[in-house]
């Protein structure tokens, strides 16, 4: 069984303050507010999230851009931590946030599919199979046996699909690579990320585009500003969304700025 | 039986990261004819220079001093890695590392296995090269090596940690461990050796400098030097106490610093 159960939960970055701080606080149309602290610049990137998935549930984020959605999925996949509040995870978390990340540049297709197979702990009686099958599905011919940093966007989308098969978690965290794959990809690529995705026991989803969403999720998670605005079925919350981005088009920003005195 | 089915999987995990740190390593070296021999050949070489070079006493053989310089310098190389490869460790691969299943404990564990991959690839030249020029070195002194592993493993986890957390809240730290280190390579007995000199600045550095305490570990452990218990206490005793630091360390700001940017 797996589980996420996050409970008021606050997450904030922090960057060393450098220079002249005061144009920092300068509130723009998008991300989270910025604190002034002593050492450093907080961004409250989350604020009092509570959120509780359970196996079967496949949810969607939605939002700006700085609204929350990537700190939430790195927060589930445990790369970043929760400053207030609790989260509790069961299950193995399986974290795809951009396309290539987790591979390296300069190895080749082959070399990180068998680095891939090894971190996943595939058995390695097994592991000569899977980067043929890899090698197979991607199509990359010839330049699986080349640097991935000689890929085009295309070539590199059509590896990380292929490495796919390769993923096992039972919490599957994606952010909005999923929909920005080469449309030329070819169907058993496609089969793959839909296995994947039917696989995985939570699902948990950013992205922009309504077709993938409606596609792959059940429920929408909107975020703003780092907060729950609404939470509901993707047919009910995303018309309203795009409502508010309509409207949001015509409001200008405001200059918002906040000191703490930490 | 119960035991060996707990750590089987830990064991299959080592394993595992052995496997990784060989590929990666064998990357490092692609489109060289030799590979991943240059590694241990590139000790050699430089071992060779300075046993030629600095070799201060006559009465001292030089397969004898050779074999001395060796010893230290690769597991200079292994404590120089510790330092100057964990200096931005979270900031740099954690999002890596969360991509392959590793947790920031795991990342830290990894970055061990690679420093220990590449000391031992460094030992074999060193323990073949004893069993030709000086067999009798090794025998009962073999024994230690557990505990020298041991005590090197914990105190390589918890040095990374403290090195990469000083450097996480003072950047100009990660310039000051570079140099640091090459200035801890000279004033610590790597290819100089305190054992005629009883005064001196060598022999303040013999004493005070625990670096010294560590470089004559693996020499005891190979025969090249006496076994001394009280180099061994010392290293116990800094050793807890760089891994009680590393531990509270790691307790208290593991939260913290995945959100330092």
């Amino acid at each position: 069984m797996a589980k996420i159960e996050i409970e008021n939960v606050s997450v904030s970055y922090f960057l060393r303050k450098q220079g002249d701080v005061s144009k920092s606080i300068e509130r723009g149309a998008v991300g989270a507010q910025i604190l002034i602290g002593q050492r450093y610049l907080e961004i409250a990137a989350l604020r009092n999230i509570s959120l509780s998935l359970k196996d079967g549930d496949r949810v969607g984020l939605i939002g700006i851009n700085g609204s929350g959605k990537s700190t939430l999925l790195k927060l589930c996949a445990g790369a970043l931590a929760a400053h207030a509040g609790r989260i509790t995870i069961e299950g193995r978390v399986s974290p795809q946030f951009a396309l290539g990340s987790g591979m390296k540049a300069s190895l080749t297709g082959r070399q990180n599919t068998e680095l891939k197979c090894l971190y996943m702990r595939i058995p390695q009686r097994s592991i000569a199979r899977h980067v043929e099958d890899v090698k197979q599905l991607s199509g990359l011919g010839g330049y699986f046996e080349l640097p991935i940093q000689a890929y085009s966007a295309g070539m590199r989308s059509r590896l990380v699909m292929s490495l796919l098969r390769l993923v096992r978690g039972e919490i599957l965290v994606m952010d909005e690579w999923v929909n920005a794959a080469d449309p030329s990809l070819s169907a058993a690529i496609g089969g793959l990320q839909a296995q994947l995705i039917e696989r995985a026991k939570i699902l948990l989803l950013a992205s922009h585009s309504r077709r993938v969403l409606e596609e792959w999720v059940e429920t929408i998670v909107w975020l703003d500003q780092g907060e729950i605005r609404v939470q509901g079925k993707v047919g009910d919350v995303y018309p309203e969304y795009q409502e508010w981005m309509k409207q949001r088009k015509t409001v200008k920003p405001s200059n918002d700025a906040a000191a703490k005195p930490n | 039986m119960a035991i060996w089915k707990r750590i089987r999987p830990f064991l299959s995990g080592v394993v595992r990261l052995f496997h990784i740190s060989y590929l990666e390593a064998k990357s490092d070296h692609k489109g060289t004819y030799l590979g991943i021999l240059w590694v241990p050949l590139s000790s050699l070489i430089f071992t060779s220079m300075l046993a030629l070079i600095f070799r201060h006493s006559e009465t001292v053989p030089l397969a004898d001093f050779f074999l001395y310089v060796l010893a230290g310098y690769v597991f200079w190389g292994f404590i120089a890695s510790s330092i100057t490869g964990s200096t931005d460790v979270i900031q740099g691969r954690l999002e890596f590392a969360v991509h392959n299943n590793l947790s920031m404990a795991g990342l830290f564990g990894k970055l061990l296995v690679d420093r220990l991959f590449i000391y031992f690839i460094n030992l074999a030249p060193l323990v073949l090269l004893i069993l030709i020029l000086r067999p009798a070195y090794l025998g009962l002194s073999l024994a230690l090596f557990a505990p020298f592993m041991i005590v090197s493993i914990i105190t390589s986890l918890g040095t990374a940690y403290l090195v990469n957390m000083v450097t996480i809240f003072f950047p100009d730290f990660k310039m000051t461990f570079t140099v640091g280190t090459r200035f801890m390579f000279f004033a610590s007995p790597v290819f100089w050796s305190a054992a005629d000199v009883t005064s001196g600045p060598r022999a303040f550095l013999m004493k005070y400098n625990p670096a010294a305490y560590y470089l004559s570990l693996p020499r005891q452990v190979f025969g090249i030097e006496a076994f001394n218990p009280t180099t061994w206490l010392v290293v116990a005793a800094v050793s807890i106490v760089v891994c009680l630091a590393g531990y509270l360390a790691y307790h208290h700001s593991q939260g913290f610093v995945r959100n330092l940017k």
